[in-house]
């Protein structure tokens, strides 16, 4: 096995150490050091593939696909990247691969009502989170119907909020690729946005939302 | 007043966070200055909390995932029936490949040796000069004598 190697970029997670640790344990044949890999990373794993199928029952099928491959994979990481973007791609490429295959059955972006977050803030109007669930639902189903180069791209931005190195690393692409990418996505998402749902356009009033804070 | 590309994608490089903080603040100095640039500014920023809106709640594999998992893990392989696995199939590979180069190669040959291919015509053979001279001259005496009739002479077509 060849040495692990320092990341080449700025992902650097409190755990990386520990990540080194436990997959040349897990490599060496270590069953607990593998359960802790996954222990560590299955909850982020299954939000991602949770915004490929609507199914959890499915969706944790899936997910155990994904760990199966890394333990089969697991002696091939070589550490140029951070373990967790290399998880992310596998988890990525099963996700497409799943949509593909069950293409025919219009999988869409999980659409599960229940599983959005509906909570009320103490000053929100009683009507609110009606509006916030529509809002949502109608976000993922366009969300859904872009294709998936564009989808991913946004899910990878917008939900996981990776860097575009972040992203640029899971998909195995190149940094511009991913701007253009995301230029085009936000592009499609508000050109459908304003074909379906007009009166849900952003306005461009400026508001003190994010921007340059990370 | 209409945005360049480089402006759009510095637009989203900002909101995204991706500026670094030099670039940062000199964006922020342009935003003060340019309306249509604050304006997409803010839109973009509208458009992604929209989107950050649809997350839904967090969601969560079931307690007993990692068990299972474990239990199918054990159900593979060993890491080295995998690697002997992968070795025997890189051969296999490697022993198809040279059969198919084989192969190939055969029936080329086969191809070959059957006169399919039309083979390359012999070198032209060169004349006897002396032959020739004596056509030369038996033509011109044919010529002479009457019985094939001179060449007619080459018309100028001006083209």
């Amino acid at each position: 096995m060849r040495p692990l190697q320092r990341p080449v970029f700025a992902l650097q997670h409190r755990t990386e150490n520990s990540d080194r640790d436990l997959i040349a344990a897990a490599i060496e044949g270590s069953e607990s050091a593998f359960a802790a890999l996954v222990d560590r990373y299955k909850d982020r794993v299954f939000r991602l593939l949770g915004r490929y199928c609507r199914d959890p029952v499915e969706c944790e099928d899936l997910l155990q696909d994904v760990f199966l491959k890394v333990f089969r994979k697991l002696h091939t990481f070589q550490g140029e990247s951070a373990f967790y973007t290399w998880l992310y791609r596998i988890a990525v490429n099963a996700a497409t691969d799943h949509l593909s295959r069950a293409s025919h059955r219009r999988l869409r972006l999980v659409g599960d009502d229940d599983a959005l977050d509906l909570g009320t803030e103490p000053d929100q109007a009683p009507e609110a989170p009606l509006v916030a669930a529509e809002l949502a639902a109608v976000t993922r189903q366009i969300v859904d119907s872009l294709p998936e180069k564009f989808r991913t791209v946004l899910v990878l931005r917008e939900f996981e909020d990776l860097s575009y190195t972040e992203i640029a690393a899971v998909l195995q692409i190149q940094m511009g690729t991913v701007e253009s990418r995301l230029f085009r996505a936000r592009q499609r998402f508000k050109e459908a946005l304003e074909r379906l749902h007009p009166e849900l356009l952003p306005t461009g009033e400026p508001s003190s939302g994010r921007g340059g804070s990370r | 007043m209409t945005l360049s590309q480089h402006d759009l994608l510095l637009v989203q490089r900002h909101v995204d966070g991706a500026l670094d903080a030099a670039a940062d603040t000199a964006f922020r100095a342009r935003l003060a200055a340019e309306p249509e640039l604050a304006r997409r500014a803010a839109e973009q920023r509208s458009t992604s909390d929209l989107l950050r809106a649809a997350r839904g709640a967090e969601r969560r594999p079931s307690p007993g995932f990692t068990a299972g998992l474990l239990a199918a893990v054990r159900q593979l392989p060993t890491r080295q029936q995998l690697e002997q696995a992968d070795h025997v199939a890189g051969a296999i590979t490697w022993c198809r490949r040279i059969l198919m180069a084989a192969v190939v190669l055969a029936a080329l040959g086969l191809v070959w040796q059957s006169g399919l291919v039309r083979r390359e015509a012999p070198g032209v053979m060169e004349a006897d000069s002396a032959a020739v001279q004596r056509e030369i001259e038996r033509l011109d005496a044919e010529v002479r004598a009457g019985r094939v009739p001179p060449p007619a002479p080459e018309t100028q077509t001006g083209r």
